[in-house]
């Protein structure tokens, strides 16, 4: 029975271990899958990052509802696209007008700006100098000046034209609302204009103008005159226009067959950058394979299947092995390996790495399934074997890929860096590295980054990170990665996912000084697992949970140390400015403020260290270092209390203490360590200082007022329960180690030790009343800890040693006091 | 002939009577032509030595030009007075551009003075009610409550204290000229206008060329002493500023009709260049802009070629650009003191043109020895 029990309580603690946390609400948001994300092969590599930068896998784009092209208008890219449309201009006009000055004049102004220089016949004072300008007002040229100024019209009433610009409040007058009446006005010239065009390029222009003019009327039948132009005017086939798939995005909009109408958005997206956004939240993916009926040849076909997977989350290998056959040249197979490359990565490291879950689309709501953790963690369990076998699928394919393409020098590279990083994703480290090793060509500034990032990994699997020689290879890449950000993604959080990753290597070496300098650096962008979301995890809750008194010695040691290796000193200088980012979470900068280093300061070592000796009951070697202290320090850290910790002999601590004002934590443990070298000294001191120290270490305790002084953090829901995961780099806890130090923080037991000592030394009865009492207090505070981890109601915690206080001290002024101030108590004893 | 003798002394000596200008220098103040407020300008304090606390700032609230989208006449650039509180006298100024009375319709042009009163309204409103606000927060509780029963004769009250002036600014044209006196008869109608002086910008072709440009009906004018040519031209030795430009504007004029202010510049700009043709205008460059011989060569007295391409504000310089520098020289207008202080009255005001932190150190080279003129 008891084997079996122990069986059980295994079982069981085992499945707690695995459990995902942190659903405990706060008033902060929990970190974001941004934040913990594991990210290291760079989504910049290998992909056309000016057009294709929005579909990289990122936390922004899972799904359509999330390509808020108003939201993300600034990522959308559209540069390319004008200047497509400013060279078409400059071939039109001639060689002689700069494409600068075609931009200027239709994208560098404002249509009101235009129209009016246009109508006031200023145009020649308009943009002085300007070489389109001047060949639009040739009389050779007056229709397509005459385009140009319908353009801006047509722009105007679209963008600007609005409530009455004399409407006040004047600062308010972004209300948008077209004029309608313009708006017919126009569509009606541009139908006119399209059939009398003099040119073809002119005529073009103006089938666009009026494809755009019939969509924004949205008239009856105007879907059928906007496929009537379009097919009219443009001929996919020939035209390379960019005006083609622009016109084509509106066609597609109004096209009711879902099926032609994914295969029209598919072009669009294949022939022009700047709608690819609006493509992707149109595109329908359940009817993808309906607009393959359309495709007319294999790159047709890879264009629609690219947008069903860009749109896809999960396993999405068949769609690319589909792809590859179809159209090996595609240029979209980069972003899409790329994106199944770091879905792999969030799905096998993220857990690994940071102790939280890989994005999910799905997590049912805790609060009302009771099983919630059971079915996570079975769910985790066989999802986990399943991405394994996964990443063998796609590292083999991708493999063969790079067999087929090795004498593709503009994709062999790619290929040969996500094979090695498949290996390193499989733990396959050898392979990994002989892989790495093999590409010779990094002649592109991504390639060689990205092999940089992987021997980063590596070089702590296959060497010892302690020695010297180590680091010194370590340092070589951290430098080069650091200075070549600009080629990342991500900067700040690439960066410092790999950081994290050192930390665990040096951790698992058990270089605690060196495992909790990395984590530092990586925990402003990075959120590991902790108990309590608002915690935040930083350099000193790492130390406060995994280094011991000689860890924190080292470190000061280092810190000071004037002749630091190159490796030492990048750990332990400040933060540069891209380490930083800009995008710091209100998390990160939970533990020590904005800090702008990631090393911890003298004081707060200092802190550390003699909080670990006021643990430890080791009241010299904590004033030791707390006198090294700056009283600024505890002010800034809110260290400080204004009342008396260890009471006074005339009251009883548990109700009130004396005011004292900014009361350190140094003075305290000072007045403590007082207290306790007299009542070495003086007997007669004994009882007193023995209760006043009892006063001193409940009120330090966590149901004490000042549970600062032993815990970094806290809430008012902890118990003392076990760690649900082991302590590491991937789960900190703001609470004291509990084998050591559970029963002293959470159940009084050293504040009852020196209750008892008062009473074991012949106090007087109102005094020993007193101590007596917070005895009662002590186990009363044991019990309750008892009943919250059994999850019961904590109203009404009571101790049976309050009786006995009764019948032995109940003649006492003191007695009468506590009852006067507590009527529970009253009730309790039936008084 | 000796009594025509004696008369024409006795002309020629009223007329230097007369035109002599002020016996004392004229008070000092400045335009604010930027549309976000820079601290202290309003504040109260003196904006320089000679300029007190009381000199009132003409303060540019925003501009009217035509708009083709709009078809008819919009405001623009509103300067943003949110939240401030004044405590110098100030000018609301609007300034209207030419073409607004050329391309709006009869009906547009009728009720451009009642649009523009009531956005000058609605400015001086936000104004006077940060007034009231900061006046509130201070009180005690019974001037709170007098004060809350009293915002409407507290508005006025303080658009009379501090309002004294407001100034309407066009470079009118004799084809202009009756839409736009005709749009300032019907201004001077509206409350707001009925509550303090009116005034209006009078450029120095309006002022030499009388009879076509007329004399506008107001109360009084500020002769705008600068942009005295056009800068597009290759040949114009100084488009803000020529002494020479000025004299032939200035001289053997009769008196206007009118008060006048006097207004000159503190500002600068390049006028670039390329290949012979105006490319645009180079706003805030000054010499300190074109001492970096890396870039820039002297190739006259106030001209400069571009050494290599460049960048600058958005502007692309290319080598061989020419940049002609326009600036008041300091010299030339201290010289014109005496060409325009017979143009002033004892109650005139000497403007400058405009005011910027960042030109502080000129104001100080400059605006000293002309008063000292004076």
């Amino acid at each position: 029975m008891k084997d079996l029990y122990l069986r059980f309580s295994l079982v069981f603690s085992l499945l707690i271990a695995i459990s995902p946390c942190n659903r405990v609400s706060s008033c902060y948001d929990e970190p974001g899958w941004v934040d913990t994300r594991a990210v290291f092969f760079n989504p910049e590599m290998g992909n056309d990052s000016t057009g294709l930068k929005p579909f990289f896998y990122t936390f922004k784009y899972l799904f359509p509802t999330d390509y808020d092209e108003g939201w993300h208008a600034g990522e959308s890219n559209t540069l390319n696209d004008y200047r497509r449309n400013c060279r078409e201009w400059q071939d039109y006009l001639g060689k002689n007008i700069d494409p600068e000055d075609i931009y200027e004049v239709i994208y560098g102004t404002s249509a009101d700006s235009f129209t009016t220089a246009y109508q006031t016949r200023t145009l020649h004072e308009f943009l002085p100098g300007n070489t389109f300008l001047k060949a639009l007002q040739k009389p050779a040229h007056a229709a397509a000046l005459y385009y140009l100024d319908f353009a801006k019209r047509f722009e105007f009433q679209q963008f600007e034209s609005g409530s009455d610009p004399w409407d006040e409040p004047e600062y308010y007058q972004n209300w948008f609302q077209r004029d309608s009446v313009s708006g017919a006005r126009l569509a009606g010239e541009a139908a006119q204009q399209v059939a009398s065009a003099p040119d073809a390029f002119l005529r073009k222009r103006w089938a666009y103008q009026r494809i755009n003019t019939l969509y924004y009327q949205a008239g009856e039948g105007a879907a059928d005159s906007i496929r009537q132009v379009y097919k009219r005017y443009f001929n996919p086939d020939k035209d390379k226009t960019v005006l083609l798939p622009w016109a084509l995005l509106k066609v597609a909009e109004v096209n009711d067959n879902a099926g032609e109408a994914n295969y029209q958005l598919a072009l669009v997206f294949d022939r022009c950058q700047s709608k690819r956004l609006r493509v992707i939240q149109l595109f329908n993916s359940k009817s993808a394979e309906k607009a393959l009926v359309f495709a007319r040849n294999a790159h047709e076909k890879a264009a629609v299947l690219t947008l069903r997977d860009i749109q896809f989350p999960g396993k999405a290998l068949p769609e690319i092995q589909r792809i590859a056959r179809l159209d090996p040249k595609s240029p979209f197979l980069p972003l899409l390996m790329t994106r199944e490359i770091n879905k792999l990565e969030d799905w096998i490291l993220t857990p690994r790495l940071t102790g939280m879950d890989a994005w999910h689309s799905f997590r049912p709501d805790f609060d009302w399934d009771e099983h919630y953790d059971r079915k996570m963690d079975r769910w985790n369990r066989l999802n986990t074997e399943k991405d394994k076998a996964y990443l063998r699928e796609v590292r083999t394919f991708i493999t063969q890929l790079a067999v087929k393409q090795r004498n593709n020098k503009s994709l062999a590279p790619f290929l040969q860096l996500a094979v090695s990083h498949l290996y390193y994703l499989e733990q396959r480290y050898t392979d990994a590295w002989r892989t790495l090793q093999k590409i010779s060509d990094t002649s592109d500034a991504r390639w060689r980054l990205q092999k940089k990032i992987q021997e980063t990994l590596l070089l702590p699997l296959r060497a010892d990170v302690r020695l010297v020689s180590t680091q010194a290879a370590l340092f070589e890449r951290l430098n080069f990665i650091r200075k070549n950000t600009a080629l990342m993604a991500d900067p700040e959080r690439q960066l410092s996912r790999i950081y994290l990753t050192l930390s665990h290597a040096f951790w698992f070496k058990k270089d605690v000084v060196t495992a909790g300098l990395l984590f530092g650096r990586a925990s402003e962008h990075t959120a590991t697992r902790t108990e309590f979301f608002w915690m935040g995890n930083g350099i000193l809750t790492f130390y406060d949970n995994l280094a011991t008194f000689q860890d924190l010695e080292a470190l000061e040691r280092l810190i000071e140390n004037k002749n630091k290796t190159p490796f030492q000193d990048f750990i332990t200088q400040p933060f540069q400015g891209v380490e930083l980012g800009e995008s710091l979470s209100e998390w990160s900068n939970y533990e020590r403020g904005n800090m702008a280093s990631p090393v911890p300061t003298a004081e707060e070592i200092h802190d550390l260290k003699g909080t670990f000796a006021l643990r430890d009951g080791d009241l010299k070697r904590c004033v030791r270092e707390f006198a090294q202290i700056d009283t600024a320090y505890w002010n800034g850290r809110n260290a400080y209390w204004d009342e008396d910790l260890c009471g006074s002999v005339n009251l009883i601590a548990a109700d009130s203490l004396p005011p004292l004002p900014r009361n350190n934590k140094y003075m305290i443990v000072r007045k403590m360590l007082d207290l306790q070298e007299e009542a070495a000294r003086n007997p007669a001191k004994r009882a007193e200082n023995f209760y006043l120290l009892g006063n001193a270490w409940f009120e330090c305790s966590y149901w004490g007022r000042a549970d600062g002084m032993l815990s970094f953090s806290g809430s008012s829901s902890e118990t003392d329960a076990p760690d649900p995961h082991r302590r590491g780099p991937t789960y900190l806890s703001g609470r004291p180690a509990l084998t050591r130090y559970g029963k002293m923080y959470y159940r009084c037991t050293r504040a009852a030790e020196f209750f008892r000592k008062s009473l074991a030394n012949h106090p007087d009865p109102e005094l020993a009343a007193r101590a007596f009492y917070m005895l009662a207090e002590c186990d009363r505070r044991d019990r309750w800890m008892t009943m919250r981890r059994g999850g019961g109601n904590e109203g009404g915690v009571a101790s049976p040693m309050f009786r006995m206080w009764a019948k032995r001290y109940g003649k006492t002024a003191a007695y009468k006091e506590c009852l006067d101030a507590c009527p529970d108590l009253r009730t309790y004893l039936g008084k | 002939m000796s009594r025509i003798f004696l008369f024409f002394l006795l002309s020629l000596a009223l007329w230097t009577c007369t035109r002599k200008g002020p016996d004392s220098p004229p008070s000092v103040s400045y335009y604010y032509w930027k549309t976000t407020l820079e601290p202290g300008v309003l504040s109260g304090d003196s904006l320089m030595p000679y300029s007190g606390a009381n000199a009132p700032v003409f303060l540019r609230l925003f501009d009217v030009d035509y708009s083709a989208g709009y078809g008819g006449p919009v405001p623009v650039g509103g300067l943003n007075v949110s939240y401030t509180e004044v405590k110098r006298p100030i000018v609301p100024v609007v300034f209207i551009t030419n073409r607004v009375f050329n391309q709006s319709k009869r009906e547009q042009l009728d009720s451009l003075p009642v649009k523009i009163a009531r956005r000058i309204q609605a400015r001086l409103s936000e104004l006077a009610g940060s007034a009231w606000s900061n006046a509130y927060s201070k009180a005690d509780a019974p001037m709170q409550q007098w004060l809350e029963s009293h915002r409407d004769s507290f508005e006025q009250v303080w658009a009379g204290k501090f309002v004294p002036e407001i100034q309407i600014d066009c470079d009118w044209t004799p084809a202009t000229r009756d839409a736009y006196f005709h749009f300032l008869e019907t201004f001077k109608k509206q409350p707001v206008a009925q509550a303090c002086t009116l005034s209006c910008t009078v450029r120095l072709h309006q002022f030499r060329d009388r009879k076509d440009n007329g004399i506008p009906p107001v109360q009084r004018g500020t002769l705008m002493c600068y942009n005295m040519s056009s800068p597009r031209d290759t040949a114009t030795r100084n488009a803000i500023f020529d002494l020479s430009l000025l004299e032939g504007y200035l001289k053997d004029q009769p008196e206007y009709p009118l008060p006048l202010d006097v207004a000159l510049p503190v500002f600068s700009w390049g006028a670039w260049f390329r290949s012979g043709e105006f490319r645009g205008l180079l706003s805030g460059w000054d010499a300190g802009t074109l001492s970096d011989t890396a870039y820039f060569h002297t190739a006259g007295s106030n001209l400069y070629r571009i050494r290599r391409d460049t960048a600058w504000s958005g502007d692309y310089l290319r080598e061989g650009d020419l940049v002609r520098l326009d600036l008041p020289d300091e010299a030339a207008v201290i010289a014109a003191t005496p060409l325009i202080k017979p143009l002033m009255s004892p109650d005139s005001r000497l403007l400058f043109f405009d005011w910027d932190t960042t030109k502080i150190a000129q104001y100080e080279r400059l605006v000293p020895p002309i008063l000292a003129g004076f």
